[in-house]
């Protein structure tokens, strides 16, 4: 197979999963199946590091020649915070990609979709590589397209639900229209889900809860890089469609061509 | 057309509470726990008296969902108390205006030291305590103090006098991100008979003072009730209801839980309740099962053993190596005591318990440039 590397801004990837840092258990489980996942784009929270300081129990242990940092604005209820907060990983860390998560919602964590447009308008206009975090809204991943962001990252359930894919016809819709990467972001319980969403053409998937909280996080983080590798290959390989009515495998027209 | 707590809440619904409690049976409780998404019925059935032989279950079921939730994370927190000025007679308070000992209150210079000691131990989440007493304490004094401690925080806490609006959105604007007010009992009747002066004797006023921290746009608000005070049962739905009434009403705003005990207090004084280790236990896992998303706080209050226990059980923010007096830490350890602490172990001690029990202790949880 030809190489399918994925390019997100200026950045070409070879792993097509994402891996969120939080909720680990320590620093090593989290680079256990950090490592063991094959991933080299890494999710953490400006909220829980000090991203000035190279002591930082999380920030100390991740290479940064060896992996992308990909902070998040998790915590921002608005626009305005998401922005501050971007900046601070900017202007402390060096750090110019930027998961935009804008979550003023306590209860599910669900994305704010004005106030990420807003906030993804000014991020890029700052030069920054955004990456939305959205609802599974088909309108909304263009309009974040059109003003410029790097990927959107629809969810496939909230966060932490490891529900799988719930929202998969609007998933199915923002994959079709999309001409930037579409990452399924939040609600993937299981490698079985992180298939499904990369058979049906995602680019990527983010996985943080499912690991973090297995009995064994190295082990999942091998079963979900493997469950995405399947997905990809069974998506370029042209999956067939499901039907619920029987198809010939000969072809009725077949005899045209004859 | 903005509603408070006390327009929802009042004796009247406590009091069909307590009935319906008395009524819950097994299999109502064994229904409750079997479902995803709890009422507040089912949170009452879990709460009853009935419920002893689900408990198991219903902290298996706690435990997994405070994993799916905050992961193997805790937080941790340090108080430091500021002053024991205050103008209110509380029957188990050993600030209590009628306590006649010598009262203190930090400097600034003071307060700095206590920064700086608990900062060296790693605490980035500070609460600043005190008694109430706005003469002595103005909020000038409390502006002062929240910007000296800002470039050494993550996390400005505040438990103090409440205040109104006007006071939370000074608050928020000298960089608060939490503010703690306990309702103390949601019994109106014992609550008139413990708070015998100063402005606490206004039941309804406490009452609705989380409204005011809601409507002030400040991030976090901390309630709870001291149980022990009144029925816990009845307390503990009180609490429960209000935290459902502020996540709904105040949707931006986040809500924990304290859960103290009221063992003992000044001479004289005697709860009225008795909360047992099964009792607590009970509480929590049912609270976490009713908020899934709600912080649940645990103080040193409990001890050692009880406390390593309950860490798997739904709690998600824990203090560690406490002083409940102002200078308690550096500057002046034999202050009047607000309350005795029971685990005294120093905070290293707790980090190497978290971790030996698969948790990673979070010190850092906000920014403090974003206050």
């Amino acid at each position: 197979m030809k190489s399918d590397e994925l390019f997100v801004g200026n950045r070409g990837l070879k792993s097509r999963l994402f891996l969120g840092t939080g909720k680990f258990a320590s620093s090593k489980h989290m680079m256990d199946a950090l490592e063991a996942s094959g991933a080299e784009v890494v999710t953490m929270a400006l909220r829980r590091v000090n991203i000035d300081d190279p002591q930082d129990s999380l920030l100390s242990v991740i290479d940064p020649s060896r992996y992308i940092i990909l902070p998040n604005t998790a915590g921002a209820r608005d626009a305005d915070e998401a922005v501050r907060l971007a900046h601070i990983a900017k202007r402390s860390g060096g750090i110019d990609w930027i998961k935009l998560e804008v979550t003023p919602e306590i209860n599910h964590l669900l994305p704010d979709g004005v106030e990420t447009l807003k906030a993804a308008e000014k991020l890029v206009r700052d030069g920054f590589t955004v990456l939305p975090y959205i609802q599974a809204d088909p309108l909304l991943a263009k309009r974040l397209e059109e003003v410029g962001c790097a990927t959107v990252m629809p969810l496939g359930s909230p966060i932490g639900t490891n529900k799988g894919l719930k929202t998969r016809d609007m998933l199915a819709y923002i994959i079709q229209q999309s001409q930037i990467p579409v990452v399924v972001d939040a609600g993937l319980g299981l490698p079985s889900h992180a298939a499904e969403a990369m058979e049906m053409g995602a680019d990527a998937v983010l996985v943080n809860t499912a690991i973090s909280i297995a009995r064994y996080p190295k082990n999942m983080a091998i079963a979900f890089s493997k469950a995405v590798e399947a997905g990809r290959i069974a998506y370029l390989s042209g999956r067939g469609d499901v039907s619920d009515t029987a198809r010939a495998s000969s072809p009725l027209t077949g005899f045209l061509r004859k | 057309m903005s509603s408070l707590f006390s327009d929802v809440f009042d004796s009247k619904l406590r009091d069909s509470w307590g009935r319906f409690l008395k009524n819950v049976r097994l299999e109502d409780v064994e229904k409750s726990l079997n479902k995803d998404v709890l009422d507040f019925e089912d949170f009452l059935s879990l709460i009853s008296v009935t419920n002893d032989a689900f408990l198991e279950k219903q902290a298996q079921k706690s435990r997994d969902l405070t994993l799916k939730r905050f992961g193997h994370t805790m937080q941790l927190y340090a108080p430091l108390y500021v002053s024991n000025e205050c103008y209110n007679a509380c029957e188990y308070c050993s600030f209590t205006k009628d306590n006649v000992i010598p009262r203190k209150t930090l400097n600034a210079s003071e307060f700095d030291r206590e920064v700086t000691f608990l900062t060296r131990q790693g605490f980035q989440n500070i609460l600043i305590l005190s008694g109430e007493d706005q003469r002595k304490l103005p909020l000038s004094y409390f502006e002062k103090l929240l910007e000296r401690m800002s470039p050494h925080c993550a996390y400005k806490g505040l438990e103090i006098y409440p205040l109104d609006l006007e006071g939370y959105i000074r608050m928020r604007a000298a960089g608060v991100d939490g503010v703690v007010v306990y309702q103390e009992t949601y019994d109106e009747k014992v609550y008139k008979e413990l708070h015998t002066a100063g402005p606490k004797r206004l039941f309804h006023k406490r009452l609705n003072v989380p409204d005011w921290i809601g409507q002030s746009g400040i991030r976090h608000v901390g309630i709870g009730a001291l149980l022990g005070l009144s029925d816990w049962r009845l307390d503990v739905a009180s609490v429960a209801y209000h935290a459902h009434y502020l996540t709904q009403t105040y949707w931006k705003m986040k809500v924990s839980i304290s859960v103290p005990r009221i063992k003992k207090g000044p001479e004289g004084f005697a709860p009225q309740d008795e909360v047992l280790d099964k009792d607590l236990v009970q509480i929590i896992t049912a609270l976490r099962l009713f908020l899934p998303d709600c912080g649940i706080v645990l103080s040193t209050r409990e001890p050692e053993n009880l406390r390593d226990h309950l860490i798997l059980l739904g709690v998600t923010q824990m203090s560690a190596g406490s002083t409940t007096n102002p200078g308690g830490y550096e500057v002046d350890p034999e202050s009047l005591k607000q309350f005795d602490i029971v685990d005294h172990r120093p905070v290293e001690n707790i980090v190497s318990v978290l971790q030996n029990k698969g948790y990673d202790p979070v010190w850092k949880d906000w920014d403090g440039e974003m206050s």
